[in-house]
């Protein structure tokens, strides 16, 4: 046992620090415990994925009167779509495919702009606004407009003023990093998000649909 | 047969009288060979000044609980071998976190327990016969009493140690096939730091340590006289519920309860309660006080010195795990003013700065942590980010902020939710889902890495260290020690590494303080061994952590000076201005 300056600690052998420059270290023995480099895993096994998030849900409607958002400024996510609005289901939107348009025939549906959103709590959804069909001035969607242009670049708020006839913008006073859209999207194109949010219960792209054989009083 | 590299592979088992905070004194020892089971056994008087192996690199020391081994060595003055297998800590790796054969076993009332990790649980677990646990408790009694022993005793003594050798020789041939022997020997490297820093002990100020603990019991009454005046809850030194259910009714305060009707009195809810109601403060400060002054076992030698088991490799992240009440450092914080260099000496003591957020820092690859951590105060600087403090704040200007970071980052290692960080932080739960959101959003690399590692160690049943320490998923495991693991454990493995650099290199270590190292150095040499000790857990961390060097902060303390815990500070002034 050899000891330290002090005469009084002992001292083990050390091979691993303090080693001479310049000199080639041998080859890692992976006996030798001082060796300790050659000895760590690799962090990128450690690390490896071995699972993979499942895609989120993504709904339908305004964002509430009390979430934050923000608006996907790709346009390749925004829409401009035909929806039905089933009055029994408080409104429930039905989303009309562009093939079987031309066959809803007397059925009335609503030209609507679709914008995707995520809110603060990452959650996905479309939000509907309907496009004006007459030359009358509408607050309401005209404010709407607006906030969803606004909402491209600003995490949002938007709240209804009956007062006023028209929706309220309001900016986070915080500075929020932007959306991971990317992430958030995980290549899905506008159609798999679409088909996400609708489900096939609410995509009209048949003549037996069962809300296009109510609405022709079938049953 | 095995398939080790070394020539020769040495069981090897010691017996010793080990009396509280002395150097062990060698009672006899017996050493067998495992590839030729030649057997050697030696009592204290037959001890030469080598041990009968060579410990170089082509023997294999193969010992279970190998500080103990090398407490016996250091105390005859022998050289400590340079490659050991250690299978108490293998067997912790192997089994860490798991249920063992030992803990489904049904006593009988009175009958001895066997411990988990002892030598006689994991031959239990491996159905290899093993001696009976209470013959074995007598067998050590009988060895501690330090003799002189009587003629058939010395027999009986080595008979017994070489029933421990011819276990282990059973339980390596058990075991070697599943060890990673080349990481194994890494972990072994360690253990003859720890014996090292047994035998160093910790320097204690025996004189006003003696009065203390003379004086303990008025002291406490004092205390107790001056808080209970306004509760009237003691009688003597003792709490009574009843009493204190009473108070609480008079002052019409609402108190946690116990499925069973009983007050919750755990000091998380004095803690939680103080918050709420400022009144219950002083009582809750003297119920830790009075446990803080509970009865004294500290561990002190002839020398003046602390001195236990560090028991290395022994928590589930593998750190040290020293008894509370014998190691100064596991004791209340103002104790640690007992710690006092010698003349001539000085003492330092040297910790890694906000290991565990550097850590996740490096493992995660997080940029925004790392900024954070070169930065300085991760926690200050994070307040700074995220805009809670202003660009200009410091520790002093904006302490409760930073406090409030730090509580929420390490919460956020255990995978705390809202409610808990609210309850935790005395803030509201709107703030501390704020905050958690926060986090996740300024460090999303760090979260995203940090899910993956539970997820993976959900679904393969185990994770490790970067040197392959393992935590193995058991049934029903705790997901927030699984998440807070890799921080830990990598904590773990980077203090030991930092330790056998240390000792290797002739610094004296006085012990293990979690993330931090107490060291002892001549005055003249006290500045360049900090120094020194330094640049050794810079580089253990940057081994571990893949070239990330962690900071350290260190005390020096120099004779007549004593070590003071700033924690400890003000009720070490209490306790002396009554002394």
């Amino acid at each position: 046992m050899s000891n330290s300056n002090d005469g009084e600690t002992p001292v083990i052998p050390s091979q691993s620090v303090n080693q001479t420059e310049g000199v080639e270290e041998p080859k890692a023995d992976i006996y030798n415990p001082f060796n300790e480099k050659s000895l760590a895993m690799s962090q990128a096994d450690l690390d490896r994925i071995m699972a993979t998030p499942v895609a989120s849900a993504v709904t339908v409607g305004k964002p509430g009167n009390q979430v934050f958002f923000r608006v996907c400024p790709d346009p390749n996510y925004h829409l401009l779509a035909a929806i039905i609005n089933h009055e029994a289901e408080r409104g429930t939107e039905y989303l009309v495919t562009q093939e079987f348009l031309p066959f809803l025939d007397k059925i009335k549906f609503n030209v609507q702009h679709l914008y995707l959103y995520v809110t603060r709590q990452n959650e996905l959804g479309f939000w509907p606004i309907k496009v004006r069909t007459d030359d009358r001035e509408n607050k309401w969607l005209a404010s709407k407009e607006q906030a969803a242009e606004r909402a491209m670049d600003h995490w949002v708020c938007v709240v209804s003023n009956p007062r006023l006839q028209r929706y309220e913008t309001f900016d986070a006073i915080a500075k929020i990093p932007d959306p991971d859209w990317l992430k958030l999207i995980q290549s899905r194109s506008l159609w798999q998000l679409l088909e996400s949010a609708f489900g096939a219960s609410r995509l009209i792209d048949r003549e037996d649909h069962p809300l296009v054989q109510e609405l022709r009083g079938a049953h | 047969m095995d398939s080790l590299p070394h020539r020769n592979i040495i069981l090897v088992d010691v017996e010793f009288v080990a009396r509280p905070g002395e150097r062990v004194a060698p009672v006899g020892a017996v050493f067998r060979n495992f590839r030729t089971k030649e057997t050697t056994r030696l009592w204290h008087d037959e001890l030469g000044p080598l041990p009968p192996h060579s410990t170089g690199p082509e023997t294999l020391s193969v010992a279970f609980n190998a500080a103990a081994e090398f407490s016996f060595y250091l105390a005859c003055g022998w050289p400590l071998p340079e490659r050991i297998l250690d299978l108490y800590v293998e067997f912790r790796n192997r089994f860490n976190c798991l249920q063992t054969i030992v803990d489904q076993r049904v006593y009988e009332k009175g009958q001895r327990k066997i411990g988990r990790y002892s030598l006689v649980g994991a031959l239990t677990q491996f159905g290899l016969p093993a001696i009976d646990i209470a013959e074995k408790k007598e067998m050590v009694s009988r060895i501690n009493c330090g003799g002189p022993w009587m003629p058939g005793e010395k027999p009986a003594i080595l008979d017994y140690c070489e029933g421990d050798v011819i276990g282990l020789d059973r339980l390596l041939s058990a075991m070697l096939p599943r060890i990673d022997v080349p990481r194994a020997l890494l972990r072994g490297r360690y253990m003859p730091c720890v014996a090292v820093m047994e035998y160093n002990g910790i320097p204690i100020d025996v004189e006003s340590y003696g009065k203390w603990r003379n004086q303990r019991e008025s002291i406490r009454e004092t205390l107790i006289a001056r808080v209970d005046v306004a509760f009237g809850v003691y009688e003597g030194v003792h709490f009574r519920k009843k009493k204190f259910e009473r108070w609480l009714a008079k002052h019409k305060i609402p108190w946690p309860r116990l499925p069973s009707g009983e007050l919750e009195l755990t000091d998380e809810t004095f803690s939680d309660m103080s918050k709420l109601y400022l009144a219950i403060s002083p009582l809750r400060e003297l119920r830790n006080t009075l446990s803080e002054t509970r009865e004294d076992k500290l561990a002190i030698g002839s020398d003046g010195r602390n001195r236990c088991s560090l028991w290395g490799f022994s928590s589930s992240s593998s750190r040290n795990q020293p008894s509370s009440t014998e190691y100064v450092f596991g004791e209340a914080k103002w104790k640690r003013g007992f710690i006092k260099p010698s003349k001539g000496l000085g003492l330092g003591y040297i910790d890694i700065s906000s290991e565990e957020f550097g850590i996740a820092a490096a493992l995660s690859g997080d940029q925004s942590m790392v900024t954070v951590y070169a930065r300085g105060d991760p926690y200050l600087e994070l307040a700074k980010m995220v805009g809670a403090a202003p660009p200009d704040a410091t520790r002093k200007s904006h302490g409760h902020v930073r406090d409030l970071y730090k509580a929420c980052v390490l919460a956020v290692f255990y995978g705390m939710g809202e409610y808990s960080l609210a309850a935790r932080t005395g803030q509201h739960i709107l703030i501390a889902r704020h905050m958690l959101r926060q986090l996740r959003e300024t460090f999303p690399r760090f979260w995203e890495w940090i899910t993956n590692r539970v997820r993976n160690a959900m679904l393969v049943g185990s994770t490790h260290t970067r040197f392959g320490w393992t935590y193995h998923v058991a049934p029903g495991a705790n997901i927030r020690s699984i998440r807070n693991f890799p921080m830990q454990a990598n904590a773990a493995e980077i203090l030991r590494l930092a330790i056998c650099y240390g000792i290797e290199n002739g610094i004296k270590i006085c012990g293990p303080v979690h993330d931090a190292v107490l060291i002892e150095a001549p005055l003249s040499r006290l500045d360049e061994d900090i120094a020194r000790m330094r640049d050794y857990m810079a580089e253990a961390s940057s081994v571990v952590l893949g070239g990330f060097e962690l900071r350290t902060d260190y005390v020096a303390v120099r004779y007549p000076d004593r070590y003071m815990d700033p924690r400890g500070r003000q009720f070490w002034d209490t306790v002396m201005s009554l002394l």
